[in-house]
């Protein structure tokens, strides 16, 4: 009997084969059980990913590259769209909505809001409203004229400054965090003492 | 050993158990909720609506045609589809300490994955494993499938 290699080997191993078989005659190409697809982000960028096992390892780093993930190790393959959409669509679909962050700037050492920062309220409102189960952060800062314990509690003073214009919205969350970073977080980096205005903000983040 | 030494210290067992429980802390929510999803802890089954807070090492799980949608802490986005299972194992986001770390275990499902604030910060902090693959993450979007 002449053994050709497609049909010798285990029964598991046959069935295999014929998998295989019945795959290259589609044509289309079948997805291994286990695999990886990299995608595009939402600003159109693509990242990179290194997969790791058994000793080996594989880089993607363009938009639909994939990976069979094997026992032996992840390996190149050739994924058709029509099979990533079947199996992913539903994972896709439940992907919760991006979160959004928010500055707001204040005048001199008060905890009063600039007239361009009050305007932007409404849109963070409208933020709070529109995202399901919100978990809201809001961190108040403050430039570096001034001392650190000062500044501390100034920071504090207008996060919640923030919070309080939100009361409304923020009833539905399920996570409120105030907090303060003083002046050690400055977005533009000073020498101590400077008075800059970029740097006397609260970061709201719409999660 | 009296049986009453036993009680109390069954006693004072479970309630060292409770506080450990209680401690671990959030590492995000619940968004999006399609058919059941169940989470695991500690033993206790409970059913996943959004709003829904997952905690470390708590067991994420997915009946057919199920789905569900987590945004964690760092603002990382993570979806399952149907049949799949995932845990987050390690979660540090502290950024003004520089304590960050991301690390997730699909079982198996599908998941859709968008890295956060944790990956742009100290990409090499993250990873998300699998039963055959270790994914490192360097700030990026993929999808991943994993079955017998």
């Amino acid at each position: 009997m002449i053994a050709h290699p497609l049909f010798s080997g285990s029964k598991a191993g046959i069935r295999r084969k014929v998998v295989l078989l019945a795959c290259m005659l589609l044509a289309a190409g079948c997805a291994p059980p286990s695999y990886l697809v990299l995608l595009e982000q939402d600003d159109g960028k693509t990242g990179s990913v290194i997969v790791t096992h058994a000793g080996r390892s594989a880089r993607l780093d363009q938009a639909g590259a994939a990976l069979a993930l094997n026992a032996t190790g992840p390996s190149p393959l050739t994924v058709d769209e029509n099979q990533i959409r079947t199996d992913f669509a539903a994972a896709m679909q439940a992907r919760p909505q991006s979160p959004q962050t928010f500055v707001l700037y204040f005048e001199g050492t008060t905890t009063t809001l600039t007239t361009a920062s009050a305007a932007r309220i409404a849109d963070i409102r409208a933020s709070v409203r529109s995202m399901p189960a919100p978990d809201v952060s809001i961190v108040g800062h403050t430039d570096r004229a001034g001392d650190d314990k000062a500044n501390e509690a100034l920071g504090l003073e207008r996060a919640k400054v923030v919070r309080n214009l939100l009361a409304d919205e923020l009833s539905a969350a399920v996570e409120i965090a105030v907090t303060s970073h003083g002046e050690r977080n400055p977005l533009v980096p000073t020498a101590d003492g400077v008075l800059e205005p970029r740097n006397r903000r609260v970061e709201i983040t719409v999660r | 050993m009296s049986f009453f030494a036993r009680m109390i210290i069954a006693g004072l067992l479970m309630f060292a158990f409770n506080a450990w429980a209680q401690d671990s802390p959030v590492v995000g929510y619940v968004k999006v909720v399609t058919g059941d999803a169940t989470l695991a802890r500690e033993g206790q089954s409970l059913a996943v609506g959004a709003g829904t807070p997952l905690h470390l090492g708590d067991r994420l799980r997915t009946a057919s045609g199920a789905s569900v949608g987590l945004t964690l802490k760092d603002s990382t986005l993570l979806s399952i589809g149907p049949d799949s299972e995932l845990v987050v194992d390690a979660f540090l986001f502290a950024p003004a300490s520089g304590q960050l770390a991301l690390s997730a275990r699909l079982l198996h499902g599908t998941l859709h994955f968008i890295s956060g604030i944790i990956a742009k910060l100290k990409p090499e902090a993250v990873n998300i494993v699998t039963p055959t693959a270790t994914i490192g993450v360097r700030g990026t979007r993929f999808v991943v499938k994993v079955s017998e």
